[in-house]
């Protein structure tokens, strides 16, 4: 089954439209036990408390989900089970999600006014009918009720990055991680994250603005075109050093619990076995991606 | 295990219904709380934070401690100001972004979120109830971005 490119694959396109639909509307997907809350919106929740897990309780730089070296792993998890709950609602089990090629948008004139945005594909979210319901509140650890439009600034700020600089980042960096593991050090993770380098991950979140910028990022459906591709980028990078491993190993220090390659991922799910990072590295059973070729 | 034994469907969504939300508490998935209990209580938001940076140099152990107190209109408010292990302060509400200076941040908070910091209005009928209204939660709609 294969992911690909939603500018190149107009089924996927309407079905991923259709799906997000579905799946935000209680009436369809409910969260259970959660009145007016739908199972898109816990993947929302999920995401802001993955994030306010520090991991260790000690420091504040790796949390569950991010600035660590579990910060692909998760997102693929996160995405696969997204994923399965869309294959459901579409009734259509050969669905897979597709990916946003941002650095393909970088290279027009205009990106912010890309198909992508048009409103037969991403533009229409910003309309009346989509509705935001959970958002952050800085002075609270959950999310809070809300019933607003979603927010997007797309191109205000930050920059998409470049083709060669993604290029860059999967042909030469060699490491997957470096210690002590967090925003500071280089490795393609942190590279890949954008908390060094020309940002990629991060800038991107930027570049769409609004509700893409904050904690419940998910409010945008875009954020999962986006992960998607940072997902196809590491899957590029696995394929171009398949003997670089994912760090660190399991005999690294507890400190790094959540993070190492045989450790439990953070879940609200129960699947009968922990899930961790080294499940998440051969995606064959799952899905493939249509291409490398503009990465390598 | 080989990726084709396991994450083959679904996962039964009506485990979900055990999250008890919305309300102020930490929310994590009991086992985190369960195996690892030091874990369980993520960030209390009922104090502000202290960030922990351990380095060593030249044969010594450094650790520097750093705490923010913020009070915006003279009320305490808790933000979870955070300082990373590269010096860059940060918060969980804007987690792709670093900035310069704590004032750079609680500046930003307040234009995203400014429903999240309002003040009390002199009330002459209310003179009794004079607590901070900053940390309350409201739900909210309209603010701007």
């Amino acid at each position: 089954m294969i992911r690909s490119n939603i500018l190149n694959n107009q089924t996927a396109a309407e079905q991923f439209i259709l799906g997000v639909n579905r799946m935000k509307d209680p009436t369809i997907m409910p969260w259970p036990g959660q009145a007016n809350l739908s199972m898109y919106d816990f993947f929302i929740f999920w995401h802001r408390r993955a994030m306010m897990l520090s991991t260790p309780p000690s420091q504040r730089d790796r949390n569950a989900a991010h600035t660590g070296p579990v910060f692909p792993p998760w997102h693929r998890y996160m995405l696969l089970m997204f994923e399965f709950f869309m294959r459901d609602i579409l009734d259509d089990q050969d669905f897979r999600l597709p990916y946003w090629d941002w650095a393909g948008d970088a290279e027009l004139p205009q990106p912010s006014t890309a198909p992508l945005w048009n409103d037969d594909l991403l533009g229409q979210f910003t309309g009346a009918n989509w509705r935001v319901r959970l958002e952050p509140n800085p002075t609270a650890r959950n999310p809070q009720v809300t019933n607003r439009p979603l927010r997007r600034a797309v191109g205000v700020a930050g920059q998409l990055p470049q083709r060669a600089e993604v290029r860059t980042l999967v042909r030469d960096t060699v490491v997957y991680d470096l210690t002590p593991y967090d925003r500071s050090v280089g490795g393609f993770r942190n590279l890949l994250e954008g908390w060094v380098g020309v940002g990629h991950h991060n800038i991107v979140h930027v570049w769409v603005g609004g509700d893409m910028t904050v904690s419940t990022s998910p409010n945008d459906p875009v954020f999962f075109l986006h992960h998607c591709n940072v997902d196809r980028i590491w899957a590029a990078w696995q394929q171009q050093h398949p003997t670089s491993p994912y760090l660190p190993q399991q005999d690294a220090s507890d400190n790094l619990l959540f993070h190492r390659i045989d450790d439990a991922m953070h879940t609200f799910f129960e699947h009968g076995v922990d899930i961790t990072p080294r499940m998440m590295l051969d995606t064959s059973a799952w899905y493939q991606y249509d291409t490398f070729v503009d990465l390598l | 295990m080989k990726p084709d034994t396991y994450l083959l469907q679904k996962p039964d969504s009506a485990t979900l219904e055990a999250i008890e939300f919305p309300n102020e508490q930490a929310i994590q998935p009991s086992w985190i709380a369960e195996r690892h209990p030091q874990y369980s209580d993520d960030h209390g938001m009922h104090h502000e934070l202290t960030s922990v940076r351990i380095a060593e140099h030249a044969g010594h152990h450094i650790k520097i401690m750093t705490t923010y107190i913020i009070e915006i209109d003279g009320q305490q408010v808790h933000l979870h100001a955070l300082v990373g292990n590269d010096g860059r302060l940060h918060c969980h509400t804007t987690p792709y972004v670093h900035y310069q200076s704590a004032i750079d941040l609680v500046k930003t908070l307040i234009d995203r979120f400014p429903a999240s910091f309002t003040s009390p209005q002199p009330d002459n009928d209310h003179k009794h109830h004079t607590h901070d209204h900053i940390n309350h939660h409201h739900s909210h709609e309209g603010d701007t971005a």
